[in-house]
């Protein structure tokens, strides 16, 4: 009884340490390629000083960031602008603890999985808001109202999309949602589910991409017109918590997708070639999961250097005229198909 | 060892007061706040902190329904429309509230004469699985159980949506 508490104690503080290690490697380095894919993109260099290739940009950066004047408008609600940014980052942190990176690597495999993920995904909000109202700046609060309306819109088509795949695995955890996936026809073709719910992908893809506030759909902190938006008012180590949870958030998003449609750690030929290697099955785990992860994060990348920014009302008749009709379809289809 | 085998239930009540500590400090602070855009926010610590004591009773999925339509959903719309609003809007204290904490030591007195009277689940019992997906489910669609009040509340939702878009259309109209 009280071994076991204290393994519980032990193995949750050492998922803790985990999430937040693999998400802060991950941004640290997603700041340097960001740059990088969108200078290449621009026929730039990019970032090409601090170290080999500017690797160790990131870490100037931080550094730049850090010792920074921390600015606080006079007129601010004190509060609530100082407490923003830590919300923000510890809202951003709260999904990442039910994705598993490999079978039984995960730091809390909660029994209501992607709900749980979807819940506490949408708090990241309040931050947002928070930010918003507290600077008391006309920009701030444009950008915050935007944010408001478009993550409830587009929540709503997010967790339908994901009723498809929760009703043919019959479970809402992540573990066995990738577990569903380990299969493949002829040995070659992976029984991935954007095989099985295509127009759940499409759905699914489109709406993260909202969530994360990314382009298409940054009109949040759209700077043409917002200047920065949400985070207009923020400067030194405050904004980097900003950068830093709007980072989490397009890891745990990009790993979202990969969880749910392209079969998280799996892959045909080489996952069952290492099934018997004991430590060595796990790091290869972690490397498709990260690959595969960072294939979205490219493909993303590349959509932000391609793409222009959509009008406000453009993306909110987006999301309820074309994405909500396509998930409620994709729900009957699957709900149909599953009983026959 | 069976000194230490006593922590457990002391941990478990440690726990549940600071949540309820949590909770109650949410809601005194959305009746005492002086603007209303921190008293949503305190809202919000309430309705986090009820999530929170969800998941020490092992219903998972209720919390995380908490979490996502109360503090993701209805505090947030709540936090848009107060920013419609004017930001220097102060909530004026009605008065003659001398006799407030009179009538918070009543509502407390009857809330515990309430509770206790009633079947009070103890953390000890936590672990059934009241609260999972599968018992949900079966009470709101089974027949026998609620599944006609639950459709006739889901009926009373959509009038009052569809009531509530008709005036705001008709305000654009004018």
């Amino acid at each position: 009884m009280v071994e076991d508490l204290l393994m519980k104690v032990l193995r949750g503080l050492v998922g803790v340490v985990a999430v937040i290690l693999f998400l802060s490697l991950n941004v640290l380095f997603l700041t340097w390629m960001e740059r990088k894919v969108i200078a290449r993109i621009h026929v730039r260099y990019g970032p090409n000083r601090a170290g080999p290739y500017g690797l160790l940009q990131p870490i100037a950066d931080m550094l730049k960031l850090l010792t920074k004047e921390d600015i606080v408008p006079e007129k601010a609600d004190k509060l609530v602008y100082n407490l923003a940014p830590v919300v923000a980052f510890l809202f951003a942190l709260l999904p990442a603890a039910a994705i598993g990176i490999g079978s039984g690597l995960i730091a809390a495999d909660v029994g209501v999985g992607v709900l749980y993920i979807t819940a506490v995904a949408s708090l990241s909000t309040l931050a947002v808001l928070m930010a918003a109202w507290g600077s008391n700046n006309k920009y701030s609060l444009l950008g915050g109202m935007r944010t408001a309306a478009q993550s409830l819109s587009y929540e709503i088509p997010l967790v339908l999309s994901m009723i498809g795949i929760v009703a043919i695995v019959g479970s809402l955890s992540t573990q066995d949602i990738v577990a569903a996936q380990s299969q493949t026809w002829f040995g070659i073709i992976p029984k991935w589910f954007i095989f099985y719910q295509p127009l759940a992908f499409i759905v699914f893809f489109a709406a993260v991409v909202a969530e994360m506030g990314r382009i298409p759909f940054d009109l949040p902190e759209s700077e043409s017109e917002l200047v920065a938006g949400f985070h207009t008012e923020y400067s030194g180590m405050k904004f980097a918590m900003f950068m830093f949870a709007e980072y989490i958030h397009f890891v745990v998003g990009s790993a979202l997708v990969v969880t749910l449609f392209l079969g998280g750690w799996h892959l045909p030929v080489i996952s069952p070639m290492v099934e018997n290697l004991g430590m060595l099955k796990y790091l290869v785990q972690v490397a498709i999961f990260v690959a595969k992860m960072y294939v979205i994060i490219f493909v993303l990348m590349w959509v932000r250097g391609t793409l222009t920014r959509t009008k406000v009302d453009h993306v909110l008749s987006f999301g309820w005229k074309g994405l909500l009709p396509l998930a409620l379809a994709n729900v009957v289809i699957t709900g149909v198909v599953l009983s026959i | 060892m069976r000194a230490i085998r006593g922590v457990v239930p002391v941990i478990d009540l440690l726990v549940f007061l600071v949540i309820s500590a949590l909770v109650i400090a949410g809601a005194v602070g959305v009746v005492m706040a002086e603007r209303i855009f921190h008293a949503v926010l305190a809202l919000a610590l309430s309705l986090l902190g009820v999530a929170a004591l969800f998941i020490t009773l092992g219903a998972e999925f209720l919390a995380a329904i908490q979490v996502l339509v109360y503090a993701g959903g209805v505090v947030v719309l709540f936090l848009f429309a107060t920013m419609l609003t004017r930001s220097d809007l102060q909530l004026r204290r009605p008065k003659g509230d001398e006799l407030a904490p009179v009538g918070a030591v009543v509502f407390a007195i009857i809330a515990l004469f309430y509770v206790a009277s009633s079947g009070f689940v103890s953390l000890g019992e936590r672990g059934s699985v009241a609260g999972s997906v599968e018992n949900v489910g079966k009470l709101i669609f089974d027949l026998g159980t609620y599944a006609v009040p639950f459709e006739l509340v889901g009926l009373l939702l959509l009038a009052a949506m569809v009531g509530a878009i008709f005036l705001a259309k008709k305000e654009e109209a004018r």
